[in-house]
């Protein structure tokens, strides 16, 4: 199974470098940021490269974490474990697919605007469903760790969690909301981003990624509670580096989406600050998967010896 | 009145503050690969030879001699329990 698995990744991942390379080139983009058309196509290759190796890293992860998991399934802690490595796995995957999505939608718009808006509610319903199939998963399995503690976290926890997560969402409804582009778009550069009656974005997109980013944070809280509070020395120890990964990747998911809400900040940024934004992220996103492989390698030597 | 806790639940019950949710797992391995028997069955007589095995499994697990030799002390203990 896991040989499919890799087999899938690496196509995805050749599919996604044919179609950034190829990419057809907005002019409004070249005269933006006066570069070339090769040295856009560069820049691609540029993005997706380190895409490709962070990729690597989350498919190791997701197979490491998962091959643990399906190994004790038959036990409670097993299953939790399995739920959160499949959230974890569509997270990965998923990530992935939207990139393809994304790449293809670029190439197939540049010269057919009358697709534009079409393109854009796929993407966007695509990257909402990724997001809330992920949390939903994740939320489940934690939520299964923390039946087993038989304890449940501080009062303290649940509202650092909860004041962390009101500031993301009013933040976000308040880009949503006020967004004047959401169905209307100014010459290609300066895309819509919905084509849609507002009220059908805010019950059918806004609405499902607050409870996904609810269910989200919620899932990193826990598997750190989880994490400090059970039982065993040299579990928790091996335990640890699971959690710190999954929490890592949970919260840079996060981030990685409500910075997708600012796109028109985004829009004004120089090219190197964005680079440099997205290698940071890039890497984060790396580090966490890292930490989930590592860590489900050790919780897996606690289960042959 | 209630029923006592068998020797292998105690031995799990022990193991847990090492292994966590793993103990139970780890304890009926031992005792089914090693000693050749069904973990419930477990006797005192068998904990001489359950801690050697088991405490070599654990080096395998931790560097910390310390807490494998007090984890073996404490299951040789279970055996003097009545």
């Amino acid at each position: 199974m896991y040989k499919r698995i890799i087999y899938l990744m690496f196509t995805d991942l050749l599919i996604y470098i044919v179609l950034s390379f190829s990419a057809l080139n907005h002019q409004e983009v070249l005269q933006k940021y006066r570069i070339s058309s090769l040295q856009l196509r560069l820049l691609n290759l540029m993005v997706a490269i380190p895409i490709m190796i962070i990729w690597g890293f989350a498919v190791y992860g997701y197979v490491r974490f998962r091959d643990y998991a399906q190994g004790i399934k038959g036990n409670n802690d097993g299953l939790a474990l399995t739920a959160i490595a499949d959230g974890i796995g569509i997270m990965a995957f998923g990530g992935l697919l939207v990139a393809c999505v994304n790449a293809f939608i670029r190439n197939l718009t540049v010269n057919n605007d009358q697709l534009l808006p079409r393109a854009t509610v796929l993407r966007n319903y695509l990257s909402m469903l990724v997001v809330l199939a992920a949390f939903s998963l994740t939320y489940y399995g934690t939520g299964r760790l923390r039946q087993i503690l038989k304890r449940p976290a501080k009062q303290r926890a649940y509202m650092v969690t909860l004041a962390i997560y009101i500031v993301f969402a009013a933040g976000y409804m308040v880009l949503a909301l006020i967004d004047v582009t959401r169905d209307k778009n100014e010459g290609i550069f300066s895309t819509a981003s919905h084509y849609l009656p507002w009220w059908v974005v805010v019950l059918t997109i806004v609405f499902p990624y607050l409870y996904a980013w609810y269910a989200g944070l919620l899932s990193a809280m826990r598997i750190n509670y989880y994490r400090r509070h059970v039982k065993g020395v040299i579990y928790r120890q091996a335990l640890g580096y699971l959690a710190w990964g999954i929490g890592i990747v949970i919260v840079i998911t996060l981030v990685g989406q409500y910075l997708g809400s600012l796109s028109e900040t985004l829009e004004k940024m120089s090219l190197v600050s964005l680079l440099q934004l997205l290698y940071v992220i890039l890497l984060t996103y790396g580090i966490g998967f890292y930490l989930i492989a590592r860590g489900a390698k050790q919780l897996k030597k606690i289960e042959e010896v | 009145m209630a029923s006592r806790t068998t020797l292998y639940q105690q031995v799990v019950e022990v193991t847990a503050d090492v292994l966590g949710p793993a103990a139970e797992r780890f304890v009926a391995r031992q005792i089914e690969n090693h000693l050749n028997k069904p973990p419930e069955k477990l006797t005192r007589s068998d904990l001489e030879e359950l801690v050697d095995w088991i405490k070599l499994a654990i080096s395998m697990l931790t560097d910390d001699q310390t807490l494998v030799d007090a984890y073996g002390k404490r299951i040789l203990e279970l055996a003097k329990k009545r």
